[in-house]
């Protein structure tokens, strides 16, 4: 076997308060494409970000070795020029510039600073022949669908010569014509000598596609082998196996009668028409229940919330009950109106002023109620504050404490104090313990419990898995926008979710039934 | 009317050079994705630096110089808060005009005795003028498209005013685009504020820019960030305010103050006729 094309080497990376990568090996053979998996926040792109440079050498630990080479990236151009081209979900082409334009910005072929469009276009032509696009260079990007988008996005990363291409999640915009002519553009570079890194979260394309598939957990790899020595189960359990852990508090709750229902909820890409991130999901939640709500990243489980909250920004439809009774939400007030309060995803946009104080935050949604409607009463809402904080255990020395000096736990118990205080009958949480440690994890958990056990219904959406499966009574999953699962807290198993949320199977109670 | 139209073109050509040229440099500018409000203050502030420098040497060259010198300082303001600091453009705009608006008053008022402003300035000829007409409306808007459209230069430029993040990814630096954007539309700027002090006036007046800079990004966006939009943009402008003129001059009843809107009127009109269509480069006015 010759010198691998790349090793990485006891890799380790530390956030603040995490360890994202724990001693993590990898290793690429010149004309192989290796596929990286795991669950979301296992440490893919964080090792992929160490191989592009955006976290430069000296901020993590262990070795990067090129062809037996030791090799110290100061940041992404360093990179580049080593010959690493990293392909993000986000796209970085100017839509009004051409497709050849695209691929050469930067390195234009030209004389005395003229570009030589000629030479330009006849490049580009090759670059695309290469990867047998059927594409005029000269035509602008914005011209092109968004899966032929992340085909020129493709190409520019190739016309740079790169001998590591990254792929992170490529088919996500794709069509299944497109991922094929994807795949058979890879299969090709893989055939040239080309070293391809291939992350997705669809398991049957990786297992059809890698060489070989490498699971990270929890920032460690679990395990590396050939694709051939691999299915879809024992990959989803190398994804998952762990055991739920002893940390999530369950109080017996009755839950009572459905306060929420959601029918055909649809949601339509803003972007691009047509393109729908949910589709026909129907669902209620009752009084003192937690709904969990799984699903990979991208499944579309922050657009049916916010559709819900009448805070989608693409087209919505579909019908909503609360109380039994149907109620139109078209914008946010009509959804706290209808008794819905909503802790969104990011807290730091959405969810919280970092430089006002404790009170200020908490009284905004309930102003109308705990204030007057058009001059605000200040006492009523410090006591209401300092009953919140009470109640929630928000550590902050005054309810006039600046909320973006608390830590990130107690910023989003300031969120849940905040939505509590608009009196809600549903709580949509979105990820509410992302970017908090695990102590205030455990604070968060406690007070879903209490919250649930008082009558409140609590909507869970979680990329972690172990919080969902520990906190809900009920459990739906998403796979590309469409609800591929329903369980009950019984039924749920880790491995059941999962190849839902992968698509490997639709399960709908105890009936299995494989796709 | 027509010929009316006819006869007051000569004016309208010479009397909107300074205009011309300061939509010529906000275009380089708003293509790189700055949007210089502080063009007014700039074009003023190199009215006054251009009549210092002729008055003091007594020549017209070197008043163009001093008149770019001047735009140059204003142009280094802008892009030490708004590239390098990278603070809001419209703020750092809006106070780099009332800066050069109070600034250049003050001089003037408190230097209103001294030769520079008494004396008056040196003499344009009639062939240094056609030269200038020529050179604004012909040879520079030529130019500037080669630059852009043509060069590398020109393409990262514009990459820099729709994606800044992308050229940073493809390697060149999208401050060093900015900066050399900033400096060439202080260059057109400066001989702006030279043409409309030396040649189309004796001298340097307060707030003698009178809204051309304002004008200038309004044109900007209704040529569409295209050379051959803006040229029309100025053109019509030019032409209403010529005809503004003419206007007074023959119709004694109507009240000179209406008369005075009419350029503004007509621009807006057309401007609100086409906002639909416009599209800005994606990135102006934002961060790289």
């Amino acid at each position: 076997m010759t010198a691998p094309l790349l090793e990485m080497r006891a890799i380790s990376k530390r956030f603040p308060g995490v360890l994202a990568l724990d001693r993590v090996s990898f290793d690429l053979q010149p004309g192989e494409i290796h596929a990286l998996v795991g669950e979301n926040g296992a440490g893919k792109s964080t090792l992929m970000n160490v191989l592009g440079g955006v976290y430069p050498h000296g901020t993590y630990d262990g070795e990067i070795v090129m062809r037996g080479e030791a090799r110290r990236f100061d940041g992404v151009r360093a990179a580049e020029n080593a010959g690493i081209a990293v392909v993000h979900q986000e796209l970085s082409l100017i839509p009004e510039f051409s497709i050849a334009e695209n691929i050469f910005l930067g390195r234009e072929p030209r004389r005395l600073g003229i570009i030589q469009s000629e030479d330009l276009f006849s490049r580009a032509q090759k670059v695309l022949d290469q990867l047998h696009l059927q594409l005029e260079p000269h035509i602008p990007v914005e011209n092109l669908g968004i899966g032929q988008q992340h085909l020129v996005e493709i190409a520019k990363a190739l016309a740079r010569n790169a001998t590591i291409l990254v792929l992170d999640e490529p088919t996500a915009a794709l069509t299944d014509t497109e991922a094929d002519v994807l795949f058979g553009i890879l299969r090709q570079l893989r055939e040239s000598g080309a070293g391809i890194i291939y992350i997705s979260h669809k398991l049957e394309e990786v297992l059809r596609l890698a060489d070989r598939i490498t699971v990270l957990r929890d920032g460690r790899t679990v395990s590396t082998d050939a694709s051939g020595a691999l299915d879809t189960q024992n990959l989803i359990a190398r994804m998952v196996g762990r055991e739920v852990a002893e940390i999530f508090p369950v109080s017996t709750r009755k839950p009572g009668e459905a306060v929420f229902e959601a029918q055909g909820v649809v949601v339509e890409d803003p972007s691009v028409p047509g393109k729908l991130l949910v589709e026909d999901a129907s669902f209620s939640v009752r009084r003192g229940e937690v709904l969990g709500i799984a699903g990979l990243v991208g499944a579309g489980r922050s657009d049916l919330m916010m559709a819900l909250f009448g805070a989608h920004p693409g087209r919505t439809a579909g019908k909503f009950f609360a109380d039994g009774s149907p109620v139109q939400i078209d914008q946010p007030s009509d959804a706290i109106a209808a008794g819905i309060g909503f802790a969104t995803e990011d807290r730091k946009r959405y969810g919280i002023f970092l430089d006002q104080t404790i009170v200020e935050n908490l009284t905004l949604a309930a102003l109308k109620r705990l204030s007057g409607a058009v001059v605000t009463h200040p006492d009523a809402e410090t006591a209401a504050g300092q009953r919140s904080m009470k109640e929630l255990r928000i550590k902050a020395r005054s309810v006039f404490t600046i909320a973006g000096t608390l830590s990130g736990g107690n910023q989003q118990k300031v969120v849940l104090a905040k939505w509590m205080l608009t009196n809600p009958k549903v709580l949509f949480l979105d990820e509410p313990t992302r970017g908090i440690d695990v102590g205030a994890k455990h604070e968060i958990y406690r007070q879903i419990d209490r919250l649930a056990a008082e009558g409140l219904a609590i909507v869970l959406v979680s990329s972690e898995l172990p919080e969902i499966l520990g906190l809900s009574d009920r459990i739906l999953v998403l796979h590309e926008g469409r609800i591929t699962g329903r369980f009950s807290r019984e039924e749920a198993t880790a491995e059941g979710v999962m190849a839902c949320a992968t698509g490997q199977a639709r399960i709908s109670g105890r009936a299995v039934q494989s796709t | 009317m027509i010929e009316m139209i006819i006869q007051s073109l000569p004016l309208a050509i010479f009397a909107s050079v300074p205009l011309l040229l300061a939509v010529e440099g906000e275009l380089v500018a708003e293509r790189a994705g700055m949007i210089n409000l502080g063009i007014e203050g700039m074009m003023l502030t190199a009215a006054m630096t251009a009549v210092f420098a002729a008055q003091i040497s007594g020549s017209i060259i070197a008043g163009l110089f001093g008149g770019i010198a001047g735009a140059l300082a204003v142009a280094a303001i802008f892009g030490f808060f708004s590239i390098r600091l990278k603070a809001d453009q419209i703020v750092t705009g809006t106070a780099i005009n009332l800066l050069a608006l109070g600034l250049t008053g003050f001089v003037y008022r408190e230097m209103q005795q001294s030769a520079i402003f008494v004396r008056s300035v040196p003499h344009v000829g009639a062939a240094a003028e056609n030269a200038i007409a020529i050179v604004s409306w012909i040879v520079i808007p030529i130019l500037l498209s080669l630059m852009l459209w043509m060069t590398a230069f020109g393409l990262r430029l514009r990459a820099c005013g729709e994606y800044p993040r992308a050229v940073a990814a493809s390697g060149p630096s999208v401050a060093m685009h900015r900066w050399a954007a900033l400096v060439i539309e202080a260059v057109l700027v400066g001989a702006a504020g030279a043409d409309l002090s030396l040649a189309l006036s004796s001298g340097f007046a307060e707030n003698m820019t009178s809204g051309r800079g304002f004008i200038a990004l309004s044109i900007v966006i209704f040529g569409r960030w295209k050379t051959r939009g803006i040229l029309l943009g100025t053109a019509v402008f030019g032409i209403a305010a010529a005809l503004q003129y003419a206007l007074q001059a023959m119709n004694q009843s109507l009240q000179f103050h209406l008369l005075l809107a009419i350029p503004y009127v007509v621009t807006l009109l057309i401007l609100c006729g086409i906002a639909g269509k416009v599209r800005a480069p994606e990135s102006l006015g934002r961060d790289a």
